[in-house]
């Protein structure tokens, strides 16, 4: 289809005409390849990943506490898998090349309610 | 219990610090990835803080692959008010010993490196205070 497009800025189309030809692409190839970026990327891009394998937990919550006793593995937005042993997780965690994950242990991990004791905290002992 | 026997397998000499010194514990750590932390880690012993271990943001870092969900993050009381921390799977090994524990740090802040009391319960530890000396140690 003949697309026409507007308004765009001249600087914009000027530098992306310019990396379609250094990635020998033509322009129609190099906007599909944007496009396809743009799309698979926009739901995702405001948030962080830590945040994206938390949302993912909090969805899967329900199911994930079934295996208890098993450490549960979420990382790159996805459940890895349950496994029984941390060199599986370790394995698994190389495998998909993870910057975070979530870690968790059905019925191990326990949610703290309340607030905890740290005395020390911001005590510093100077000479008088 | 009174008359119990505790021997001595491991000690570490107390730190300086400006009045008295402190007592300290050698702990290695390895994140899920399984890999070792690049540094072995003397970390002060501290029964006022009721946590895991605390480590500084930048030592966290290391740790995030392993990460507990936000809702089992934690909170402490601080004399400057309520710290939320992160709180993430490690390895440790201390004198032989191999322990699954949390590690935590600030979500604001810089934190510090910490022994608090939930890894502290797990270890038989002797505190001789006039030898300044911090002893791993196993009961008779």
């Amino acid at each position: 289809m003949v697309l026409v497009i507007k308004k765009a800025s001249e600087e914009k189309i000027r530098q992306f005409k310019a990396e379609a030809v250094r990635r020998g692409l033509t322009l129609s190839k190099a906007f599909e390849e944007a496009v396809d970026l743009w799309l698979s990327t926009s739901s995702k891009a405001l948030v962080s990943i830590e945040d994206f394998n938390n949302r993912v937990f909090a969805e899967l919550k329900e199911e994930i506490d079934k295996h208890v006793g098993k450490y549960v593995v979420i990382a790159n937005g996805k459940l890895i898998g349950v496994f029984d042993d941390v060199k599986d997780i370790a394995k698994a965690l190389k495998e998909v090349k993870a910057q975070h994950a979530i870690v968790y242990r059905p019925g191990i991990d326990k949610p703290v309610s309340g607030v905890l004791e740290w005395w020390g905290s911001s005590i510093e002992l100077k000479p008088a | 219990m009174v008359g119990q026997l505790y021997r001595a397998e491991a000690c570490l000499k107390y730190k300086a610090s400006t009045l008295s010194e402190y007592p300290v514990l050698k702990i290695k750590l390895y994140n899920m990835m399984l890999e070792e932390f690049p540094e072995e880690l003397e970390v002060p012993v501290d029964t006022g803080f009721e946590g895991s271990l605390m480590l500084t943001v930048n030592d966290y870092e290391f740790f995030k692959v392993g990460e507990l969900p936000q809702t089992y993050w934690r909170s402490y009381r601080t004399l400057t008010g309520i710290i939320v921390m992160r709180v993430a799977r490690a390895i440790a090994k201390i004198e032989g010993r191999e322990f699954e524990i949390y590690v935590e740090a600030p979500h604001i802040g810089v934190g510090k490196r910490l022994m608090g009391r939930e890894l502290l319960n797990k270890l038989i530890l002797v505190l001789d205070g006039p030898a300044r000396k911090c002893c791993i140690s196993s009961i008779e």
